[in-house]
């Protein structure tokens, strides 16, 4: 029979996981000591909208199953305005870092900074 | 009774727990707190773990099934299979595995499992978003799998305390040498 009480292994494997993320976070921190970061967005795949982050102010409309406003201002981008059943994507708090994401999953809309000068998404390890 | 027809009953029982634990987490506002798609506390994966150590695989992998094809259907989302079901999937995989180590209890078990399910969900966004991006998404939701999934492993210690007390246990797949019988009579 299974053990029902917390041992030192699972105690391992919690720390092994925490580890992990925080490895990831690292390396998603990596990418935004880039410079020249750009937004762009997403709509199943296909580039729908690219503006650098820095300079750029406004309200952007995107179209899709369900449409949403991508804000830009400040050097901080977030969502506004979204029609999909979730709301997920308009509850997040704005990003401004390169590496930072946010997600429309209904619309499959992605809203993202990416570093500039090629810059990698994401470096691991 | 037949030992399969009792099986497949429990199996019955054991999706529709699923089933209404899946939708009854809808109600706690997780979100909220931390305002990320695919957040959750992930309670029918107690079931999952139930049916895991005291019916074996095959009805696990069955209920498993089930209950994805119906929590998407009932919540009128067809889209939200690929995820419920790659994590589904990947969780279970993973759970079995680390049950099979013998080193971990159910908190452990419980927590690869939610580790396992939240990688397995943003595969699956990285294949319906068609980007990479998604993937800054994995430390926070791997933070938040160690505290749900030893959450639902306390949960699931609680209902597997529950079990050998009454002596379900002794009767269960657990309790006798595994075959293959019982994993004919999935949901």
């Amino acid at each position: 029979m299974i053990k029902t009480r917390f041992g030192l292994w699972d105690g391992a494997v919690c720390a092994l996981i925490l580890l992990l993320a925080l490895g990831l976070a690292l390396g998603v921190g990596a990418a935004a000591r880039s410079e020249g970061a750009v937004v762009t967005v997403s709509a199943d795949g296909a580039l729908a909208l690219q503006k650098p982050l820095e300079g750029t102010e406004g309200r952007f409309p995107i179209d899709g199953e369900y449409p949403l406003t991508v804000c830009i201002s400040g050097g901080k981008v977030w969502v506004e305005d979204s029609h999909c059943p979730g709301g997920d994507c308009q509850a997040q708090r704005p990003i401004s870092r390169p590496g930072q994401s946010i997600v429309c999953l209904p619309g499959r809309i992605t809203v993202a900074i990416r570093g500039g000068d090629g810059a990698a998404d994401l470096i691991v390890g | 009774m037949d030992r399969r027809v009792k099986t497949l009953a429990l199996c019955a029982l054991l999706t529709a727990l699923a089933l209404g634990l899946s939708y009854a987490e809808r109600m706690i506002p997780l979100g909220l707190l931390i305002p990320l798609p695919g957040i959750k506390l992930g309670l029918a994966n107690v079931v999952t773990l139930f049916a895991l150590c005291f019916l074996g695989t095959g009805p696990a992998f069955g209920i498993l099934i089930a209950r994805c094809f119906l929590g998407s259907l009932f919540a009128g989302s067809l889209s939200g299979l690929i995820f419920s079901l790659t994590g589904g999937l990947l969780a279970m995989a993973v759970m079995a595995a680390a049950r099979r180590s013998g080193r971990l209890s159910v908190y452990g078990v419980s927590v690869c499992g939610a580790a396992a399910h939240n990688m397995g969900q943003i595969c699956a966004a990285m294949a319906v978003m068609k980007t990479t991006a998604v993937i800054s998404y994995l430390p926070v939701l791997l933070v938040t799998a160690v505290f749900a999934g030893a959450l639902t492993g306390a949960a699931a210690a609680g209902v597997f305390r529950a079990a050998q007390a009454s002596g379900f246990a002794a009767h269960s797949r657990e309790g006798s040498k595994e075959t293959t019988e019982g994993q004919g009579g999935g949901a």
